[in-house]
């Protein structure tokens, strides 16, 4: 295999290698020019919902790391799907900043005394893409979609036991036990969205079409291109501010940095620190980070010796210098949390887990007790999240100090989510929803034959105290919840619970109005650009 | 010549089929499966789910039937619908080719033009600087992997000059500035890396045909050194250099797959490397199909253009590497 | 120094063919300088333990992102590491890898061509066939869909190469098998009862070395490229291990923080490269001087 080139281009190679070394000293501070910001915490002022859109419009050109399999609510899960579709669609209610509950199609609503049921009533008037009236019926409808047999969204919603509509602009949603938080909870997220019949009537399905009432209707698809959204003008708000958004993919972390400083992009949702800073001392963008709820976690084989042991586990937590981890991986962009992460109700302050204090000798002391001294497992990660990815190493070399001898195994997306639901790995790295309520997760994550419950735990004491929390309120419910927290990380330890990811972001300066939300969901509805 | 080509083309449809059937072997047998790449990690976690879309794809019928199933497609021009997109291959292989198509064409063009000249000046000026000049120059540059020289184009491009290449494809007929910009800066990357090897077989090609005997005789006639050159070196130096410019195409075909992930370009070569991360088995069988029926077909070219150059080799000859 | 030369020359040309190193270094300065910066890299990938100030793979957090410094000559990447150490253990990797692969491709490959050249028939036929078919994609492509496929691992880095490179040897030692049979000294044998096997490899094999060495030359230059770039794109070798390509994927999004670890990792694998292509070139030109 050979290859040349001219003696000019070998020169130019080197002024280049030169020029970069010598360039950007500008970055430096994290504070920069043009008003980019470090935010300790999503502080930025709620968006307005339903006042009249300013002036300024615009198309909004948003990168998009992958593109969509398709645009249809209960075939898909993934986050850049859903980049697109929490624009076209909308939900009964939705979370403010602050994640409250902020009314969204739903205007107001009704917690029954005993909890078993929720009355919602509609927002009247509201209309589809299509021009069809929203209304109750649709309601049912999309929940029954939902859970239909087609759909892979059947999980969330197993603690609905029936939806009625006594008229059409009421719905009362019944529950299984009485949990009205956990409904909140997962109405205010993706994918409980409403949804059009006579679309899907028309289409046989959404994979292509939009049957959304949401702030933005779908234009056009290049495949392999782009997405492009105009503004619905109909919309029950007024309308967003923007005319429209185009979703450009940008597979690349780096080549969305490029995009950005040449202008071919206004928007991206960075994962990688490194490539994310590069933005920093560019005058005509923004770099932003907002602290996030999803956080990273190291997941044990609790069916697999000695992973099943629990002293090994907390011997492994004892070894874990989450403070490196963080400082290395993610240069400290995010926080070391315990199962809630911290701001949320339940979340504890660190001194409350033992073995969160780096204590390499405690820690061989019950590896050994385990009797695993001198072990050699295998880490798995999956390449496409970049955290796991940095910590990974520093993970191994604090392995190795306490006499474990880790491999990284790197693994496709796919084959990642395979061995992680199979329970087939030694330790695998995870990364949790981000789900600002904690019914979910607890029941589905570590509960019993939780269907998301990777680790194969399983502890009846803990389940019982759960269950308690989901029907409690208040302060109660809080202590509760810290008290399960505590036996999660002090006794049962099925994940290795490490850090939040700060959310990245950069943008041109010309965007004005984003709002970054805490949790995995993105919305432009109070975006605009300001015409310079 | 004509029962050679018949032989030539059979001979090539006998490879792709073969090729196909290692492909799909070779896509049973590695571990990961579509299913669970598309429902993602909530979604799977549904066996109804899981079993709907394996049924959809065909993936609960024994692995022969799967097989001939697309064979039969393919022969029709069906090569099934992506598990990924649901889009039919064929349209998405057709709106990618001609970005990769573009790209091969014209790194082949600036390997020519950038070759040919080098590799002659070498030969005119043998043994003089000019010739060890150019050897140098394109020695050097023939370890540098095109994946550096991409990535430093592209990031000092855009922090320096404030300049990158746009990523989308608008094909040449709707817009041919921004098609161009697109596709010169990889091309060029390409095609220079390429141009070494045309410049040294030019230049061992020329300096081979400026020894024979029939260039003695005619600078003995007194015919100018620009009409020797011209008429005589040229053409019988082609014959080699068009060989090797055949090879090099090949080549960039598969380097291209380094600047389009680099240059974040919507190409045939990417969209293989992408497929086979997402387990897209009908995708990767028709890009794969498409790939090598490009590559087969300029090899095949190659050695009919040499068939046609040069008489001697016209009476049957093995394809040697 | 003239004279004492060239009756060195005249003494050993009666004394027989050997070779004289001074007079061969200056007849062929560039391979020489090509085989000795080849060597000094072998050496150094070697040696890599004793050479090597620190360890590749220890973690620093209060040395992150420096530049060249005393204790660190080519600086430190994003988790504290020495460049330079992993530059040097980088070079067992990749060369490793090159190396294996080629090994693997010439003993598969060599061992296919042998037996179909001299079998020939169906045998050969269908071998040339399957290699066809190898060879009828191109090269790099072909290695990303193999490693892309198999999972990211040096291992299958080799692997794919390996695949790559076996139709390649394959059909040299059959061309140059088929040219041997047509000796005359393979009918001798064959007369003389000669058993298949003792041809093959007693008689055929030594004959076809040369074309196998300067394959091998030149097929691991091209394994190194392969090798980074399958490492560049993540599909070689994994974290934590260094080989040249991933400190090059590493560096890129990192150049303007980090650029010496892609300047470091660029000039050793263009350096290296560079270094085994001249040396197959000159085999190449020693073996056959008509040829380009």
């Amino acid at each position: 295999m050979r290859h040349g080139k001219l003696a000019p281009l070998a020169l130019l190679l080197a002024l280049v290698l030169v020029a970069a070394a010598c360039g950007d000293d500008d970055a430096g501070t994290t504070t920069t020019t043009a008003g980019s910001t470090t935010t300790a915490a999503s502080t930025t002022t709620a968006a307005p919902t339903t006042t009249a859109p300013p002036e300024e419009g615009g198309v909004l050109v948003a990168g998009s790391p992958t593109e969509p399999t398709s645009l249809d609510p209960i075939l898909e899960s993934v986050l850049t799907s859903w980049l697109v579709m929490a624009q076209m669609y909308d939900t009964l209610i939705q979370f403010s900043p602050e994640l409250a509950y902020e009314p969204g199609l739903a205007e107001s609503w009704v917690v029954a005394d005993d909890g078993m049921s929720v009355t919602f009533k509609l927002r009247p008037g509201a209309l589809f893409h299509s021009g069809k009236e929203l209304t109750s019926a649709d309601v049912l409808y999309s929940f029954d979609r939902l859970r239909s047999e087609d759909s892979i969204q059947g999980g969330l919603y197993s603690g609905i036991a029936d939806i009625t509509a006594p008229d059409d602009e009421t719905v009362v949603f019944t529950l299984a036990r009485p949990e009205p938080e956990a409904l909140f909870s997962i109405l205010a997220v993706n994918p409980s969205v409403i949804m059009d019949s006579s679309v899907v009537d028309a289409s046989g399905d959404l994979t292509r079409v939009d049957g959304g009432s949401g702030y933005f209707v779908l234009d056009e698809w290049r495949a392999g291109t782009s997405i492009s959204l105009v503004r619905f003008e109909d919309h029950w708000s007024g309308g967003a501010p923007l005319d429209g958004i185009e979703f450009r993919f940008v597979p690349d972390e780096l080549s969305a940095v490029a995009a950005l400083k040449a202008g071919e992009i206004d928007w991206f949702n960075f994962t990688d620190p490194s490539a994310a800073v590069q933005i920093q001392g560019d005058p005509t963008l923004v770099y932003t980070e907002s602290s996030a709820l999803p956080y990273t976690y190291i997941a044990f084989n609790t069916t697999k010796e000695p992973y099943s042991n629990p002293a090994f586990r907390q011997g492994v937590s004892y070894g874990l210098d989450r403070v490196e981890i963080l400082g290395l991986a993610l240069e400290n962009r995010g926080q070391i949390t315990g199962p809630i992460a911290p701001g949320l109700p339940g979340s504890l302050p660190l001194s409350e887990f033992p073995s969160y204090t780096y204590d390499p000798d405690e820690a061989r002391r019950l590896i050994g007790e385990a009797g695993a001294t001198e072990l050699t497992l295998e880490l798995s990660v999956s390449s496409a999240q970049a955290a796991a990815m940095a910590a990974a190493p520093v993970v191994v070399d604090q392995l190795a100090r306490i006499g474990i001898n880790a491999t990284i195994v790197p693994l496709e997306s796919g084959v990642w989510f395979e061995n992680l639901s199979g329970l087939n790995y030694d330790l695998i790295f995870g990364q949790s929803g981000g789900y600002p309520n904690s019914d979910i997760p607890f029941t589905n994550s570590h509960g019993c034959g939780g269907a998301w419950n990777y680790s194969g735990i399983c502890s009846p004491d803990f389940d019982e105290l759960v269950n308690r929390a989901k029907s409690a309120v208040g302060a109660e419910r809080v202590a509760l919840y810290e008290e399960a927290s505590r036996m999660l990380v002090n006794e049962m330890m099925p994940y290795a619970y490490l850090f939040t990811m700060n959310s990245l972001w950069g943008w041109s300066v010309n965007v004005q109005g984003f709002v970054p939300l805490p949790l995995k969901e993105i919305r432009f509805d109070a975006t605009y650009l300001a015409t310079p | 010549m004509l029962r050679y080509l018949v032989g030539r083309v059979l001979g090539g449809i006998g490879t792709l089929l073969g090729l196909s059937a290692i492909v799909f072997i070779f896509l049973l047998l590695i571990p990961g499966s579509v299913v669970a790449n598309i429902l993602g990690p909530e979604g799977s976690s549904s066996p109804e789910a899981v079993a709907r879309l394996e049924k959809e794809f065909g993936l609960d019928r024994p692995v022969a039937v799967q097989y001939l199933d697309w064979l039969a497609g393919a022969a029709r021009g069906d090569l099934g619908d992506s598990w990924r997109t649901r889009l039919p291959v064929s349209q998405t292989i057709l709106e990618r080719l001609p970005l990769t198509a573009e790209l091969t064409v014209l790194a082949s063009l600036i390997a020519v033009v950038v070759g040919v000249p080098l590799g002659a000046i070498g030969a005119s000026r043998h043994g003089r600087l000019a010739d060890h000049a150019t050897r140098v120059a394109v020695l050097i540059g023939s370890a540098i992997p095109v994946f550096l020289t991409a990535s430093l184009v592209l990031i000092v491009g855009s922090t320096q000059f404030r300049w990158v290449p746009p990523t989308g494809f608008v094909s040449l007929w709707d817009d041919p500035i921004q098609n161009l910009e697109t596709v010169i800066t990889p091309a060029i990357l390409l095609g220079v890396i390429s141009a070494a090897s045309v410049a040294r077989m030019t230049r061992g090609a020329m300096l081979d045909v400026l020894g024979r005997d029939y260039v003695r005789t005619a600078k003995a006639k007194g015919l100018r050194p620009r009409r020797i050159i011209g008429r005589h070196v040229f053409r019988n130096a082609s014959i080699p250099v068009l060989t090797v410019l055949g090879v090099e195409t090949g080549r960039m075909l598969g380097g291209a797959v380094m600047t389009e992930t680099i240059f974040s370009l919507p190409g045939l070569g990417r969209l293989v490397v992408d497929s086979i991360g997402k387990r897209d088995f009908p995708m990767v069988q028709g890009a794969v199909l498409v790939i090598a029926a490009m590559f087969i077909a300029v090899n095949l070219m190659t050695d009919i253009l040499y068939g046609l150059a040069d008489p001697r080799v016209r009476v049957g000859r093995g394809r040697s590497n | 120094m003239a004279w004492r030369a060239s009756t060195m020359e005249r003494a050993s040309s009666a004394a027989g063919k050997r070779i004289k190193p001074l007079a061969f270094v200056r007849r062929h300065v560039v391979l020489s300088v090509a085989l000795v910066v080849f060597g000094v890299i072998v050496l150094a990938a070697v040696l890599a333990p004793w050479i090597a100030p620190h360890d590749p793979l220890e973690l620093n957090a209060d040395a992150t992102f420096q530049g060249p410094s005393s204790t660190h000559p080519l600086g430190t990447d994003r988790y504290g590491r020495d460049l330079f150490s992993r530059l040097i253990f980088g070079a067992r990797v990749s060369l490793g890898v090159a190396g294996s692969a080629v090994a693997i491709a010439a003993l598969a490959g060599g061992l296919i061509g042998l037996v179909a050249g001299f079998y020939g028939r169906w045998v050969e036929a269908v071998s040339m066939r399957l290699a066809d078919m190898v060879l009828a994609f191109p090269a790099l492509l072909l290695a990303i869909t193999l490693a892309a496929g198999l999972g990211p691992s040096a291992r299958n880095a080799t692997l794919a190469i390996a695949v790559l490179y076996t139709p390649v040897f394959a059909r040299i030692v059959r061309a140059s098998v088929l040219v041997e049979m047509r000796k005359d000294y393979i009918d001798a044998l064959r007369v003389s009862g000669a058993s298949p096997l003792r041809m093959m490899f007693r008689h055929l094999m030594p004959n076809i070395g040369t074309p196998m060495l300067i394959q091998a030359t030149l097929a691991t230059a091209a394994g190194i490229e392969l090798e980074a770039g399958l490492s560049f794109l993540g599909l070689g070798t994994q974290p934590p291990a260094a080989s040249w390509g991933s400190i090059l994927g590493e560096g890129r999004v990192l150049l303007t923080r980090a650029p010496w670890m892609t300047i470091g990792a660029g000039v050793v694998i263009s350096v290296t490269v560079l270094a085994l292509f001249l040396v197959g070139d000159a085999l190449r030109d020693a073996a056959d001087p008509t040829s380009s």
